[in-house]
């Protein structure tokens, strides 16, 4: 293997692979390392993503469908049910993230970058003035140096490639979601919704959720804010819940999984070096969907990246466009999200309680996600507007 | 120090993402905590999803 590269992308998920991906097809030398065995696995996610945000950055390949989402119903600490339903059949699917994953790093591969799997990398090398310029790695048990004119740092919730260049990665423990979960079969569930269970019972700070991935299996997991997992412990949560609902369900598999609930970092670019998707924490705060805005963020990425490799500046001031990029297109509704988030964090039970009323009062059919959350951010009025332009369209 | 009891870890990443030093690595089924860099703040305890991470004094 060579060792001189426009762009070497650490970390193979879909971020690593959307920014691999736009780098090579607009004309950069690209290699992927992903430190796992296999890309896609393991599933450390729901994966739940809303179809127009997929459809606008991929055609979408039928392997990749589990289940297509109707509706939502959100559950409140007393039992309330509050049902949202869309408009369009297919309104969110379910994926099957093995093949999806797999399948973008290999359209990544196909648009000409290079993919290796267990390839750990655990440093990266500076030039004098200070510019990152290449990786150290451990490819296939071997140690080697490889040099680039460009790292970009998909590296997921770690995030520990922008940290080596001396970005400010790390999560305050209110911005990490604590999560497991279970792939439970044999259990009877509507194929068509996804459920959601706020409240303390099951994740202070965060939520249960249900997808349902046909055939009679569910993704059930949970997280709970990093601030409240001394109160209660992911696991323990998780098992309380199967216990009572789903007794005698299997479970096929089980995972742990850390989600970044942040808004993007201040700074996601340094000379020689960019962040992408949960390593830049592009995750939205509210849902925890990283998926879609991930593979947005590194397409977005991509692009600046092979612009910089054409025009030989590697920059921070030059990769800063991507930033920029990432601001108009997502970054500014994830602030609003994210003070949003931090106001659902003060909400109590009898909170969620009383806005489950007031939401299942709704007529069903007048009732839509953008209404449910103006009713959330009722005794806070100045988060109104971010609710409707954060909102508007769901 | 942090203590891991190793076969109940998912090598899932939570704990490395909130370390305020950088000292926890991970590379597939294995799990080290630089112990000299660590400045046992205890919150990758605290965040583990699976409680793998004990606190103990050293001796
Ligand atoms: C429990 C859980 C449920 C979730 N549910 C959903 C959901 O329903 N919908 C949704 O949209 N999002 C969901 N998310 C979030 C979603 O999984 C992530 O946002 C998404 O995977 C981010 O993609 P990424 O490419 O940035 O990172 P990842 O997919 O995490 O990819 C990062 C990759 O980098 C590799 N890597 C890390 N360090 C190194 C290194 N040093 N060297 C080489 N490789 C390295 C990792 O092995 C990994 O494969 C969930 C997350 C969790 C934990
Ligand atoms: S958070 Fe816990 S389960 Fe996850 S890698 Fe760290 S020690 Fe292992
Ligand atoms: S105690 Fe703090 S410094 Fe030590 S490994 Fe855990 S998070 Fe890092």
């Amino acid at each position: 293997m060579k060792s001189n590269w426009d762009v070497i992308v650490v970390g193979g998920g879909p971020a690593g692979s959307m920014s691999a991906l736009h780098s090579a097809k607009y004309g950069a030398s690209v290699l992927m390392l992903e430190k796992d065995r296999e890309i896609g696995v393991p599933v450390r996610c729901a994966e739940g993503v809303g179809v127009v945000g997929l459809q606008k950055l991929i055609k979408v390949d039928e392997r990749w469908i589990k289940t297509k989402i109707d509706k939502i119903d959100i559950i409140s600490p007393n039992n309330t049910s509050v049902k949202v339903k869309f408009d369009t059949k297919d309104n969110g699917y379910i994926l099957d993230r093995r093949i999806f994953d797999n399948d973008l790093a290999l359209l990544a591969s196909q648009a000409g970058v290079t993919v290796k799997t267990k390839s750990y990398v655990h440093g990266l090398t500076f030039s004098e003035n200070g510019s990152v310029n290449g990786v150290k790695a451990n490819i296939l048990g071997k140690e080697v140096n490889l040099s680039s004119k460009i790292v970009i740092g998909a590296d997921g919730v770690e995030s520990r490639i922008g940290r080596f260049a001396g970005l400010k990665t790390a999560l305050k423990i209110r911005d990490i979601g604590s999560g497991v979960q279970a792939v439970v079969s044999g259990i009877d569930i509507d194929q068509n919704t996804m459920k959601f269970y706020v409240g303390e019972k099951y994740a202070p700070g965060g939520y249960l959720w249900i997808f349902p991935k046909g055939n009679n299996i569910a993704n059930i997991g949970l997280g709970i804010s990093g601030n409240r997992c001394d109160i209660k412990k992911p696991k323990d949560s998780l098992e309380k819940f199967l216990s009572k609902h789903f007794p005698n369900g299997s479970i096929l598999n089980y995972v742990a999984g850390g989600i970044p609930l942040a808004k993007t970092l201040d700074k996601i670019v340094t000379d020689g070096l960019v962040l992408v998707g949960d390593a830049a924490r592009t995750v939205n705060p509210i849902s925890g969907g990283g998926i879609v805005s991930g593979m947005n963020n590194g397409k977005l990425a991509g692009i600046r990246v092979a612009e910089a490799i054409k025009e030989n500046n590697f920059t921070e001031k030059f990769l800063k466009k991507y930033k920029d990029d990432w601001y108009k297109a997502d970054g500014k509704n994830h602030e609003r999200l994210y003070k949003i988030k931090n106001f659902i964090l003060s909400l109590t039970d009898n909170d969620f309680d009383h806005i489950a009323k007031k939401a299942s009062a709704i007529p069903i059919e007048k009732r839509s996600v953008l209404k449910v959350f103006k009713i959330v951010v009722w005794r806070k009025p100045s988060l109104v507007l971010d609710v409707v332009k954060a909102f508007s369209g769901f | 120090m942090i203590y891991i009891k190793e076969n109940l870890c998912d090598f899932c990443g939570t704990c490395v993402s909130v370390c305020p030093v950088n000292c926890i690595e991970l590379f597939e089924a294995k799990i080290e905590i630089d112990n000299e860099k660590c400045i046992d703040c205890n919150l990758c305890v605290k965040v583990c999803p699976l409680d793998v991470l004990e606190v103990k004094d050293e001796k």
